[in-house]
């Protein structure tokens, strides 16, 4: 066991340098993923607090009275894409108005004491998967069409669906890639090791090593390379992001969960880049053993 | 002990043993004689089951090597001692840690393992070098460090390919004479050479008892 352990050690010090360099390459890719992972999850906590928010807000004409508008409302909530419709009453408006802008409301409020300018609008909350700005600016049309509809706005939802998206898809790019490119730095550090080693390696085999013997510290060299890579990355993240706390203010770092995944997949990835270099390894040296 | 019966082998067309037999007791000292080129490496492989024959059948220390496994193969291994012509030293290891490789690889506890690393060192003067690379000595010490490294573990039979190559004639009979002690205590040897007079001259320098001669010529072996 006590050799076992040491032939552990000495199998991963003996290219030191070329470990070394894979572990900066590992941590350098986690970096990169992390900061997906960062973006990624910043911007869906946005758009979990966006959607308390209508996704549009059409403003009635004013020769709209209310029940005509809560019809209108009723036959557009029957379209595709929209959860519901909320009526907000000129009068309802005209007091919101008065508490978003403070004392600068009451001024207001005074300079139009004898008419209330603000019209009723429509607040549309719409199904926030198919929320793209595209498809927001295409029921905003439809909906400003229509006579008893003066204007429609659109509150920056679909913006933020749309990067929702592209991070998301930024994101599952970068895990694949990241996944594959850990894979193989893994798997050449492991068998550049192998081939310093194979002198040792063949004696070794022929003095009666058993393939446990040989093979099991291959997979502890991806283990520890996929575990410290990846330790790394996050250390060096995580610095990164107490540099730049001023700058990102109140976004949070990375769930736990999600730390604790990276590192599991850096081992799970070594263990299998471990496994494929061993693999290739005596294959290709099998006829020199 | 060793038994092969009409053992052939061939890398690819160049045939290099042709149905082969010999056989060596339990306990005896065997030299394998050959020119250079005749085989000698080739039998020894066959014979640890680092090469198979392409016909006939091999037996050693009681085992049908055919019938030998991935799993059974190391531990057969563990049982043979061999003197590799190249040697095969780990160059990135010590002397002292070359010649502790065996014993770590079978488990032995550490302070024996001192003891017996000592014990060789001394006895092949080898303790001056105990912390040198193998680089940095010279082809007699490597010859040496070799020996001591194939019979460290008290192995039950001993294969020897041409151990002697580099050494003078005082350390050659020095070193025939410590193969013929292990042999002494039990073990059975087989040294390969490429001289025809060396069993005659260590019988003769050493007055040690008669040994067995197999001749290999052409690929077949006569004694």
């Amino acid at each position: 066991m006590r050799y076992k352990i040491q032939n552990l050690f000495t199998h991963i010090g003996r290219t030191g340098l070329n470990n070394l360099l894979s572990l900066i390459a590992l941590a350098f890719f986690t970096v990169l993923l992390n900061t997906f992972l960062f973006i990624h999850t910043s911007v869906y906590k946005e758009l979990d607090l966006k959607e308390t928010v209508p996704a549009l807000v059409a403003f009635a004409n004013d020769t709209v009275v209310e029940k005509d508008a809560r019809v209108f409302a009723d036959q557009i909530q029957k379209k595709d894409d929209i959860l519901y419709i909320d009526y907000i009453s000129k009068e309802e408006n005209y007091n919101r108005a008065e508490k978003q802008f403070g004392s600068l409301g009451s001024l207001i409020k005074d300079r139009v004491a004898n008419s209330n300018p603000f019209p009723a609008s429509l607040e549309i909350y719409v199904n926030s998967a198919n929320g793209s700005r595209k498809r927001l600016e295409e029921i905003a049309f439809e909906i400003e069409s229509n006579d008893e509809i003066d204007d429609v706005v659109l509150t920056g939802q679909g913006i933020l669906t749309d990067l929702f998206h592209q991070t998301n898809r930024m994101t599952i790019a970068s895990i694949s890639i990241t996944i594959l490119l850990t894979f193989l730095i893994i798997r050449a550090a492991v068998l550049k090791t192998a081939q310093n080693r194979h002198e040792e390696i063949q004696y070794l085999d022929l003095i009666g090593a058993t393939r446990g013997h040989l093979r099991i510290p291959f997979f502890i060299q991806g283990i520890f390379l996929g575990f410290c890579g990846t330790i790394l990355g996050l250390t060096c993240f995580y610095l990164l992001y107490c540099l730049l706390t001023f700058q990102l203010g109140t976004l949070e770092f990375l769930p736990y969960y999600q730390l604790i995944s990276i590192v599991v997949a850096g081992v799970i990835i070594g263990l299998f880049a471990g496994i494929f270099a061993q693999r290739k390894y005596f294959k290709l040296f099998r006829n020199a053993m | 002990m060793i038994q092969l019966h009409q053992v052939s082998f061939a890398y690819q067309d160049l045939s290099v043993l042709e149905r082969a037999s010999f056989r060596l007791e339990r306990g005896e000292f065997g030299f394998l004689v050959g020119d250079s080129g005749a085989g000698k490496t080739t039998l020894l492989k066959l014979l640890y089951r680092e090469l198979a024959p392409t016909e006939g059948s091999l037996s050693v220390l009681g085992q049908s090597l055919a019938d030998l496994t991935s799993s059974t193969l190391p531990f057969f291994r563990r049982k043979i001692g061999v003197v590799f012509q190249d040697w095969k030293l780990v160059e990135t290891k010590t002397v002292e840690q070359n010649l502790a490789i065996p014993q770590k690889l079978i488990g032995t506890k550490h302070r024996i393992l001192r003891e017996n690393v000592n014990n060789l060192l001394h006895q092949m003067g080898l303790v001056h070098h105990k912390d040198a690379l193998p680089t940095k000595i010279s082809s007699n010490e490597k010859q040496r460090l070799a020996i001591a490294r194939a019979i460290i573990n008290s192995p039950l039979l001993l294969l020897a390919d041409q151990p002697t190559e580099t050494l003078d004639p005082e350390l050659t009979l020095e070193m025939l004479s410590l193969f013929d002690a292990l042999n002494f205590q039990g073990a059975t040897v087989l040294v390969a050479t490429s001289d025809p007079e060396l069993p005659e001259k260590f019988i003769r320098a050493k007055n040690a008892s008669p040994k067995r001669v197999f001749k290999l010529k052409d690929g077949c072996i006569t004694t």
